[in-house]
C-alpha cells in the first residue's frame, strides 16, 4: 500500500515537473525579448537591483530566451524609453510613489486576483489608502507573497491595538504559530467585513461542533451585526481574561442580555440562584432537542422527573 | 510516531528527486535538530502559552525556499515534524501555471490541574490550483479537523460530573473557477461538508454550499463597477433527514467619479428556513458610502447602512453610520480615525435584548523614519447600551508602540491599557488590563547574535491577575553553515483571587541548525 502510494505521488510530482518544464498551458507574451533586453539595459547602471530580485518569482534573466521570466524593470517602471535616452531621477516611474489604483494597475498585469480586483473596490484597505506597496516590498525581499514582513506581524504594524489581546489569559494561538490573521480575517472578499455582511462562517471553518445552523438557534449567534458576526458577542476572538475567550465571568456572560428569571429564585429552594446559567443551558450555542438550550440529559442529570413533573417541557 | 516517520520519509524523499531534477536553481533553508526540555509547575490548565509545547527531539525545515530557474518555486516550513505540536507548510508552484500546498497543524489544550484532561485539534489540508488560461483559476480544496480529548464544563459544575468527553470530526472540500480579468471577475465554488460526531450521531450533518460571485466594470465606462453575488447553503441531519438550508444574494455599485470622488452601495439579502418553523429568518441590508482622496495625501469616508432582521414574529430595525478619515501629509506621518453608530430598534414583535445602540471610535497616528525608527500612538474603544433591560458595556484602550534602529541593534516595545465595564440589571463586571511588551534584537558579533523579549501582563478590578514571559535567545554560526541556537522561555501566571490557578514553566529549546544554501 505505502509503494503504491508513494508511486503515485512520485508520478505526480514527476507530471508536474513535466509540466512546469513544458510550460505547456501557459500563455507567452509578446513582448519577451523586449522586457528582458531592455531591463539588461537598465542593469549597466542598476547592478545592485539585479540581486535584489532574487528569491522571488520577479527574479531577472539575462537570457531573452528565457520565456518562462515574465517581468522585468520595465514590467513596472514606466517612463522607461525617455529615461534610457537620458537617464535622470525625474523621469522613471517609481511604482512605489503612486496611488493604489495605479499600482493596482501595475501589478494588475500580471496579477489579476480576487484579491486585487477587490482592493480597488470594495476592500476597506483600499478606501484607508492602503496600497500593493504598503504590504508587498518587490526589492530585496524574500517573504513569501512578497510581504514586507511575515504574515502576522504585517498585520500587526497597524493593528497593533489587536495585538496586545493575544497577551491576555485566554488567547487564540497566534502567538504558537497555529493560527494566522489571514485564516480569519479573509482578504478579497466581495462582502465587507464590518459592515453590510453575511451570515458569518468564519469561525465554523475550525469550531464545526458550535456552528450550526441548529434546530433551534440562539438568535444572538445568527445574526447581521456592525461589529462582526455573532459569535463575537459573547467571545473575544483574540483574547480575553476570561476562560474561553468569553467577555464576562459566569453568569454576567447570560446577565448582558437576560435577567435571571423570577423562577430560577425562587423555586426548588432557589436553585436557579445556585447554579450557574450554563450549568443547566449547557447547548448555548443552539440545540438540537428544546428551544431553552437545556442539556438533554438533564432530567437524568439532576431531578428525573423535572420533565414529568408538568412544569418543564422539553420541547 | 508513523506519522512523523511518513513525514521524514516525504521530506528526505520527495526532495531529493524534487532538487535533482531541477539542477539550475537556487534557494535554502534551514535544517534543525533540536531538543526541547520542558519544566512546568502548578495548574496546567491556566496558562495558554505553553498548552501547546512538549519535550522532545524535535527535527524541522524552516524558511526553505527553492527556485528553478523556469519559475517553479517550493517553500517549505516544516517545524517540529516529530513532535505532537508540528506544525507544517508546503507550497509548490509555478506563477501563473500551478499551486500545490499541504498544511498540518495541531494544537492542544489543557482543562485540569495536572494536564491529564486536555483535548486535541488537528487540520490537515490540501490546495491545488491551475491555470489553464492567463485570466482562468480552477481551485480545489480539502481540509480535514477534528477534536477529541476531554474537556469540562465552563463552569465548575458540583452536580453534573466532569471531564465531558469530545470526539468529533468535520470534513471540507470545496471546487471552484475563476476568472479574472481588469476589474472583472466572475467564480462559481462549490463547497461540501461532513460533521461527524463520535458521541451522539444525532449531531451528524452534512453540508452543501454553493456560490457564484460577479464583478464588472462596465465596458467603456469603467468608472461604474457591478458586483453581486449568491449563494444556496443547506445543512442537513444524518440521523433524521432535518433540512436548514439559506439562500443569499448581494450586489453592490461602485462609481468612481471625478476628483477621487467614489460612491459605494450595497445590500443583502438572505432568508433562512428549515424543514420545521423554528428558524425561519429574513435580513435585509442597504448601505451607502461615499469616500473622497485627497492626492493621495488623505481621504474621508462617510456612510449609512440600514438592516433588517425578520424572523416573522419579531422585526428588528437598526440604521448605522460610519466616519472614517486618513492623512499622510508625508511618507513619514499618518493618522487614522473612525466612528461607526448603530441604533438598533424593535419595530414588532418582542425580545430580550430590547432596544440597543453601539458606537465605536478610533484614532491613531504613526510617525516613522526609514531605517531609524517609528512611533505610534492609538486610542479606541466601543459602547453598548440596552436601556430596557439595563444593561451596558464600556470599553476603552490607549496604545502605544515603537521601534529605534541603534548600531547595536534594534529595540521595540509597547503598551497598552485597556478599561471594560459591564453593568447590568443584577450586577456588574470592570476590569483594567496593562500590557508591556519589549524586544531587544543585538546585531551579530563574531557569529554571535543574542536577542531578548518579554511581555507583563496584569488585570485588574474584578479579576486579579498577572502573567509574565521572558525568552533569550542565543544563535552562535560556528561555521557559515552550521549553527547552534538555545532559546530559554519563562511563563508565568497567576490569579491573586483564585489560589490554585497558578502556573510556572521553564522551557529550554538546544537546536543545532544546518544552513541549506545552493
Amino acid at each position: 500500500m505505502i509503494i503504491k502510494r508513494t508511486l503515485l505521488i512520485t508520478v505526480i510530482v514527476g507530471l508536474l515537473q513535466i509540466l512546469s518544464f513544458s510550460n505547456l498551458l501557459s500563455s507567452e507574451s509578446a513582448d519577451q525579448k523586449l522586457v528582458v533586453g531592455k531591463s539588461a539595459e537598465c542593469l549597466d547602471c542598476h547592478d545592485d537591483m539585479s540581486t535584489s530580485l532574487d528569491n522571488s518569482t520577479h527574479r531577472l534573466s539575462n537570457d531573452a530566451t528565457n520565456d518562462k521570466i515574465a517581468v522585468g524593470c520595465i514590467s513596472c517602471h514606466d517612463g522607461w524609453a525617455e529615461h534610457l535616452e537620458e537617464p535622470s531621477a525625474e523621469n522613471i516611474g517609481n511604482p512605489e510613489n503612486k496611488t493604489l489604483f495605479d499600482q493596482a494597475n501595475i501589478c494588475g498585469n500580471c496579477h489579476q486576483s480576487q484579491h486585487q480586483t477587490s482592493m480597488t473596490s470594495f476592500d476597506p484597505h483600499g478606501i484607508s489608502g492602503v496600497a500593493c506597496l504598503t504590504c508587498h516590498t518587490v526589492h530585496n525581499n524574500s517573504e513569501s507573497k512578497l510581504l514586507a514582513e511575515k504574515s502576522g506581524q504585517l498585520c500587526i504594524s497597524c493593528h497593533a491595538d489587536e495585538a496586545s489581546e493575544f497577551n491576555r489569559r485566554s488567547a487564540h494561538p497566534y502567538e504558537s504559530g497555529n493560527i494566522d490573521c489571514i485564516d480569519c480575517h479573509v482578504l478579497g472578499g466581495m462582502e465587507r467585513a464590518d459592515k453590510a455582511v453575511g451570515l458569518n462562517w468564519t469561525c465554523q471553518n475550525c469550531h464545526a461542533e458550535n456552528a450550526g445552523p441548529f434546530i433551534y438557534e440562539h438568535p444572538v449567534t445568527y445574526k447581521h451585526l456592525v461589529d462582526g458576526s455573532g459569535c463575537v458577542e459573547c467571545h473575544q476572538p483574540h483574547g480575553s481574561d476570561n476562560d474561553r475567550l468569553i467577555n464576562q465571568p459566569g453568569n454576567g456572560l447570560c446577565l448582558q442580555c437576560h435577567n435571571t428569571p423570577p423562577g430560577h429564585l425562587t423555586n426548588h429552594s432557589g436553585l436557579g440562584s445556585k447554579l450557574a446559567c450554563l450549568e443547566c443551558h449547557t447547548d448555548i450555542h443552539g440545540s438540537y432537542d428544546n428551544r431553552l438550550f437545556l442539556d438533554p440529559d438533564l432530567g437524568s442529570k439532576l431531578f428525573p422527573d423535572c420533565y414529568q413533573s408538568g412544569c418543564h417541557i422539553q420541547n | 510516531m508513523r506519522k512523523s516517520c511518513k513525514l521524514i520519509v516525504f521530506v528526505f524523499y520527495f526532495l531529493p528527486i524534487f532538487l535533482a531534477v531541477n539542477a539550475i536553481a537556487d534557494g535554502g533553508g534551514k535544517l534543525i535538530l533540536g531538543y526541547s526540555y520542558l519544566d512546568e509547575m502548578g495548574n496546567q490548565s491556566v496558562s495558554f502559552s505553553s498548552f501547546n509545547k512538549y519535550e522532545g527531539i524535535s527535527l524541522s525545515l524552516e524558511e526553505f525556499r527553492y527556485r528553478s530557474d523556469n519559475g517553479l518555486q517550493l517553500d517549505a516550513d516544516l517545524r517540529r515534524i516529530t513532535l505532537n505540536n508540528r506544525n507544517i507548510r508546503l507550497n509548490l508552484r509555478q506563477s501563473r501555471l500551478f499551486g500545490i500546498s499541504l498544511t498540518n497543524n495541531q494544537y492542544r489544550r489543557v482543562y485540569n490541574f495536572d494536564g491529564s484532561d486536555f483535548t486535541r485539534r488537528h487540520r490537515t489540508g490540501a490546495s491545488a490550483w491551475i491555470a489553464p488560461l492567463k485570466y482562468i483559476k480552477i481551485s480545489a480544496n480539502g481540509y480535514f479537523s477534528g477534536e477529541s480529548g476531554r474537556t469540562n464544563n465552563y463552569f465548575d459544575p458540583g452536580i453534573i460530573p466532569s471531564p465531558v468527553p469530545i470526539d468529533f470530526e468535520n470534513h471540507t472540500f470545496d471546487i471552484g473557477i475563476r476568472y479574472n480579468r481588469q476589474n472583472r471577475m466572475l467564480l462559481a465554488e462549490y463547497f461540501g461538508g461532513k460533521f461527524a460526531n463520535k458521541n451522539d450521531g444525532n449531531r451528524d450533518q452534512t453540508r452543501n454550499r454553493i456560490k457564484f460571485v460577479g464583478l464588472l466594470a462596465l465596458p467603456k465606462i469603467d468608472w461604474v463597477i457591478l458586483s453581486g453575488g449568491f449563494l444556496h447553503f443547506e445543512n442537513k441531519y444524518d440521523a433524521t433527514d432535518f433540512k436548514i438550508r439559506s439562500n443569499r444574494s448581494w450586489g453592490g455599485l461602485l462609481l468612481n467619479l471625478p476628483e477621487n470622488f467614489s460612491v459605494n452601495y450595497h445590500f443583502i439579502f438572505d432568508r433562512t428556513n428549515s424543514d420545521s418553523d423554528f428558524a425561519s429568518t429574513d435580513n435585509l441590508s442597504h448601505a451607502l458610502y461615499i469616500s473622497h482622496i485627497f492626492q493621495s495625501k488623505g481621504g474621508l469616508t462617510a456612510g449609512y447602512q440600514n438592516d433588517i432582521n425578520d424572523d416573522f414574529s419579531d422585526e428588528v430595525n437598526s440604521d448605522s453610520y460610519y466616519l472614517s478619515g486618513w492623512l499622510r501629509p508625508n511618507n513619514r506621518l499618518e493618522f487614522k480615525g473612525e466612528y461607526g453608530s448603530r441604533i438598533e430598534k424593535m419595530t414588532g414583535g418582542y425580545r430580550l435584548l430590547g432596544h440597543e445602540d453601539r458606537q465605536k471610535f478610533a484614532v491613531s497616528g504613526k510617525y516613522q523614519i526609514p531605517d531609524i525608527g517609528a512611533i505610534s500612538l492609538g486610542f479606541d474603544g466601543h459602547r453598548r447600551n440596552n436601556e430596557i433591560i439595563g444593561s451596558e458595556y464600556d470599553f476603552d484602550r490607549l496604545s502605544a508602540s515603537g521601534s529605534l534602529h541603534t548600531p547595536i541593534g534594534v529595540i521595540s516595545g509597547g503598551y497598552s491599557y485597556s478599561l471594560g465595564e459591564y453593568e447590568n440589571d443584577e450586577q456588574t463586571f470592570d476590569f483594567s488590563n496593562s500590557s508591556f511588551s519589549a524586544d531587544l534584537s543585538l546585531k551579530e558579533y563574531h557569529g554571535l547574535v543574542l536577542s531578548f523579549g518579554a511581555v507583563y501582563y496584569r488585570s485588574l478590578r474584578d479579576i486579579d491577575t498577572e502573567s509574565f514571559n521572558l525568552k533569550f535567545k542565543a544563535l552562535y554560526g560556528f561555521s557559515p553553515n552550521y549553527g547552534v541556537e538555545i532559546v530559554y522561555d519563562v511563563d508565568n501566571f497567576d490569579d491573586f483571587m483564585e489560589r490554585d490557578q497558578y502556573y510556572t514553566s521553564n522551557i529550554i529549546e538546544i537546536n543545532l541548525i544546518k544552513n541549506i544554501l545552493f
